[in-house]
């Protein structure tokens, strides 16, 4: 090779050559200058209910009628053809066999797919679905997300002709609940209590139930090292308002929050607790963790589904103050973004089906739905052969061991109960402040 | 291999006279930009994979929420609100700094992973590039076999195999190394810092066994023929010969451990929370974006510190032709 080729470039000119190039290209600046100030174009127009929807979000005590920005569908809207139904929903969540292979089968005519996604956390979930990166035809969010997504149009009203499970089969509390007056946007999903789950092959019941304040087992330091906790600040933080008497689990007061943080700071001092979201139906059913705040739901998962082969049914335990503790449910809407507004009311109205949704809850994710046919005192048998894994009757239905009575959740603790709801943003602020102090580990 | 190299460049360097008057005096009739415009799919790589996303950190961290509190960018300079970056800073150096626990765990777990890398990597890395023989391909298949799996995945791995009742206990029982089961799970630094080691040490491997297999064997012979005993040499020869592997390998280890949240996540604890986990929990946590991108930029900075330091190192191994 000729040498003059051979000469390498100085590393400053090769410096300046690429400076010189990164400047060619189009200026930035220029092109965002186009753009105005992100969030500075309120969504909401100050004085009007929406707003004063934001500032006083829906309590049992207040209920919302959630504002209509178009019109429901109509009732005798054909069902789309060779359509792929998108179900958007927590990770299973749901049981794929019924919500995707049965509803397959029943459209079958129609040549109907179904697709389902799983999502593992929900603030995520939504800025896919706003920003169309998930184009859902059916969604699941809870009551505290519903007033926001009404608000940033997001979600279609529900045509309730095509719904009629709703009243045929569920609890006249979700008929029209306060959260969402005349089920305008949203059909329930399933219902939840959260308490504490335990081993009884570890704890018994006294151990926890028998103390004046059963949250306080979890701040034992007998059992540091087993104890686990879910990492959701509104769960976790509300649990220990309740612990401290406060009955507000939405409350914005810097006091009452504050006290809840320093007794979880407290509470990691004493028995180093696993913090997951996950922790009580996959590590209390390999029992590695023995107890553990637990949403109902999540404890009949872990004795249903979770548990390795050869558990006794009488090691669960679940306690959960008679006298109100922190209860709620989950959704099922329609988000705008989806392509199949008709096939996903015939979705809604599927999961509602008496049979599906009892076969939902029993067979596959252990979360109640609201049905008027569950018969709670029918889940608890007096007694349950202990050396069977999972049981069911000779019809299929499934029985809770006596550990697990507690677990059942009725109509009557909603009107004891406290439900986690939308905050103003400057509470929001303060949970989330305390809750990040609570997960550095300082 | 090194005098090969050195031999044109033994010609004084080009004067900045001599290169004002650009290559045509050479011989050359490329034009001025020519060379320079090789860089060109360099620079379009980094801009649009590092410049813009970077610039995109800056306006999250500097932006806002909207309506559900989710990071709303703001890319105009002049709109930018800097008080979630002072406020994420108090939390490090103010009256109650309960971010500094983390930061100060990251210091030390890092540093101790890195060199655990460092220590059973070299070992690994001497072995293969010395005693490899044939074996050699084998046994450089064999450490980047894992690879092939995700680092998350073997985590996950890690987990049921560490649970109270998961296979390491088992062993351990059966060993009468233990009585009772280890609960290596409940947030113990051991299991994190041995988690890091184990998720990046092959990254620690490769570039120790690169170098360590270029050196020349005569140069070790000449250290054993002046009279230097084994140990003796391995101080004097192999090891500055392989200083430069060394540091590359702990800035390719540590970089990617101070970010790491999900070995704490998986196996860890609240009480052995590192920087990483700050940012994943800002991130996780609703209205937490601009304060993850402020953790971001804070550790970036930080970070900036040993990496300016190693290219002070790299570069002045390359002026004395190392």
């Amino acid at each position: 090779m000729h040498p003059a080729r051979r000469r390498l470039i100085s590393r400053r000119d090769f410096l300046r050559g690429a400076g010189g190039t990164a400047l060619a290209l189009p200026s930035l600046g220029a092109l965002l200058e186009a753009c105005a100030k992100p969030g500075s174009q309120q969504p909401v127009a100050s004085g009007t209910s929406i707003e004063n929807l934001l500032a006083h979000p829906a309590r049992r005590d207040n209920p919302v009628t959630l504002p209509l920005f178009e019109q429901p569908i109509a009732p005798d809207t054909p069902i789309e053809r060779d359509a792929t139904l998108k179900i958007y929903n927590w990770d299973y969540y749901i049981w794929p066999k019924l919500a995707r292979d049965a509803f397959e089968k029943k459209f079958a005519d129609y040549n109907v797919k179904v697709e389902i996604t799983w999502f593992y956390d929900i603030n995520p979930a939504i800025a896919k679905l706003q920003s169309g990166q998930v184009q859902a035809d059916v969604f699941f969010p809870d009551p505290s997300e519903l007033t926001r997504l009404v608000i940033a149009k997001q979600l279609r009203p529900l045509q309730q002709e095509l719904i009629p499970n709703l009243a045929a089969n569920y609890w006249p509390e979700f008929q029209n609940p306060f959260y969402d007056q005349k089920w305008r946007y949203s059909v329930p999903y399933a219902i939840y209590t959260t308490g504490i789950a335990y081993r009884r092959d570890h704890l018994n019941d006294d151990e926890v139930g028998g103390r004046d304040n059963p949250y306080e087992v979890l701040w034992d330091p007998t059992w540091k090292g087993r104890v686990s906790i879910y990492d959701d600040y509104r769960e976790t933080i509300g649990m220990a308002l309740l612990k401290n008497g406060i009955t507000d689990v939405n409350t914005g007061n810097p006091d009452a929050i504050n006290t809840a943080k320093e007794d979880l700071l407290g509470m990691i001092d004493a028995t180093d607790p696993y913090k997951k979201i996950n922790g009580i139906y996959v590590r209390m059913a390999h029992d590695d963790m023995w107890v553990g705040q637990s949403w109902s739901g999540d404890i009949v998962n872990a004795y249903v589904y979770n548990a390795p082969p050869g558990t006794p049914n009488d090691v669960w335990g679940y306690w959960y103050p008679q006298n109100g503790g922190m209860i709620g449910n989950d959704l099922m809407v329609i988000p705008k973004g989806g392509q199949n507004p008709r096939l996903a009311h015939e979705f809604l109205n599927f999961m509602l089906d008496q049979k599906n949704s009892y076969l939902n809850f029993a067979d596959y994710n252990g979360y109640q739905s609201p049905m008027t046919s569950i018969n709670p005192d029918a889940l608890v048998p007096a007694k349950l052969p202990t050396k069977i894994d999972v049981a069911y009757d000779a019809a299929g239905n499934l029985l809770y061991p006596t550990g697990l009575s507690q677990a059942v959740v009725v109509p009557e603790q909603f009107d004891k109960g406290y439900t986690l709801l939308e905050m103003t943003p400057a509470a929001n602020q303060l949970w989330t402040d305390a809750w990040d102090e609570i997960s550095a580990g300082a | 291999m090194r005098s090969e190299v050195a031999a044109p460049e033994a010609a004084p360097e080009p004067t900045a006279e001599r290169r004002a008057r650009g290559n045509r005096e050479s011989g050359a009739w490329y034009p001025r930009w020519y060379w320079p415009s090789f860089a060109t799919p360099a620079i379009l790589w980094l801009a649009l994979l590092f410049v813009l996303p970077f610039y995109v950190v800056l306006a999250i961290a500097f932006g806002t929420v909207d309506i559900f509190q989710n990071p709303l960018p703001v890319y105009q300079p002049w709109y930018w609100s800097f008080a979630t970056f002072n406020q994420t800073l108090t939390r490090f150096v103010g009256t109650n700094p309960f971010y500094k626990p983390a930061l100060i765990r990251t210091l030390v777990y890092v540093p101790a992973a890195s060199l655990s890398c460092l220590v059973l990597g070299y070992v690994v890395a001497y072995f293969v590039a010395r005693h490899g023989g044939r074996l050699k391909g084998l046994y450089l298949v064999l450490l980047i076999s894992p690879f092939f799996i995700s680092y998350l995945m073997r985590i996950y791995a890690w987990q049921s195999l560490l649970l109270t009742d998961g296979v390491i206990n088992r062993f351990l029982i059966k060993l009468h190394l233990t009585s009772a089961p280890v609960n290596w799970l409940s947030g113990r630094p051991v299991t994190v810092v041995l988690g890091l080691v184990y998720g990046y040490i092959p990254y620690m491997i490769l570039p120790l066994y690169g170098q360590l297999d270029r050196i020349d064997q005569s140069l070790l012979e000449s250290g054993r023929d002046l009279g230097a005993s084994p140990a003796r040499t391995f101080l004097r020869v192999t090891l500055p010969l392989s200083r430069q592997a060394i540091l590359a390998g702990l800035v390719i280890v540590s970089l990617p451990m101070f970010g790491d949240y999900f070995t704490n996540n998986l196996i860890g604890g609240v009480k052995t929370s590192m920087y990483g986990n700050l940012i994943d929990n800002a991130v996780a946590s609703p209205g937490g974006g601009p304060q993850a991108g402020s953790l971001v930029l804070i550790l970036v900075v930080l970070l900036l510190i040993p990496l300016a330091y190693y290219l002070r190192s790299t570069k002045r191994a390359t002026e004395a032709g190392l």
